[in-house]
């Protein structure tokens, strides 16, 4: 048995990506992933562990000051 | 921050401070499994060129980049986010990458996490900076 529901257009944008994403056959079933997902594994602070960083070093070149033209 | 800002947008500098610092407030943000992460496809370009500015071994890199395609939805640029960002320029003179991601927070209907001070003065953002 299906149903009918109601969402806002920006959910349903997320819910096509990750069907996408996912090769999901249904909506259903993308749905149903998304409840209470969690990473397998931590990678908090792996990165830091050859060298102390500070925070200006962290963002340092991470984004591109000036546009293009 | 309220309960239903569940879906969180986490900015490039986010991931970063994530990857290297594993502050506890982002790892309540990721690993908590109590919201929906959002990165832009741009994060994947920026945290990747950060990682090889740092000169990290491309298995790190690749671990970092996979972390965060399998534990956040990537939103692609297509043309109505371009034409969304374009309107954000117009009105916040942000730099293309800060007006395509926070374009892709307001398509998403999300919350920004970011220590980028351009962000700081913007509506549903959380500044983890100083």
């Amino acid at each position: 048995m299906v149903t009918s529901i109601q969402i806002k257009e920006s959910t349903s944008q997320l819910l096509k990506s990750l069907k996408k994403k996912e090769n999901a056959k249904s909506y259903d079933e993308i749905i149903i992933q998304l409840i209470k997902t969690k990473p397998n594994k931590s990678m908090a602070g792996v990165l830091g562990r050859k060298k102390h960083y500070s925070r200006k070093e962290l963002l340092k070149g991470l984004r591109d000051e000036k546009d293009r033209f | 921050m309220k309960k239903t800002d569940s879906k969180l947008l986490f900015d490039s500098s986010a991931w970063i401070e994530y990857f290297f610092t594993g502050k506890k407030e982002l790892i309540d943000y990721v690993e908590s499994g109590e919201f929906s992460l959002i990165s832009s496809v741009i994060s994947i370009y920026e945290v990747g060129k950060k990682l090889v500015f740092e000169k990290y071994s491309e298995k790190e890199i690749n671990d970092a980049l996979n972390f965060i395609k399998e534990n956040s939805l990537l939103i692609y640029v297509d043309e109505e986010l371009a034409e969304d960002a374009l309107k954000i320029y117009a009105k916040y003179k942000l730099h293309m990458a800060d007006s395509l991601i926070y374009a892709t927070a307001l398509k998403t209907d999300s919350t920004v996490i970011t220590l980028d001070n351009d962000f700081k003065k913007l509506n549903k953002t959380i500044f983890l900076g100083k």
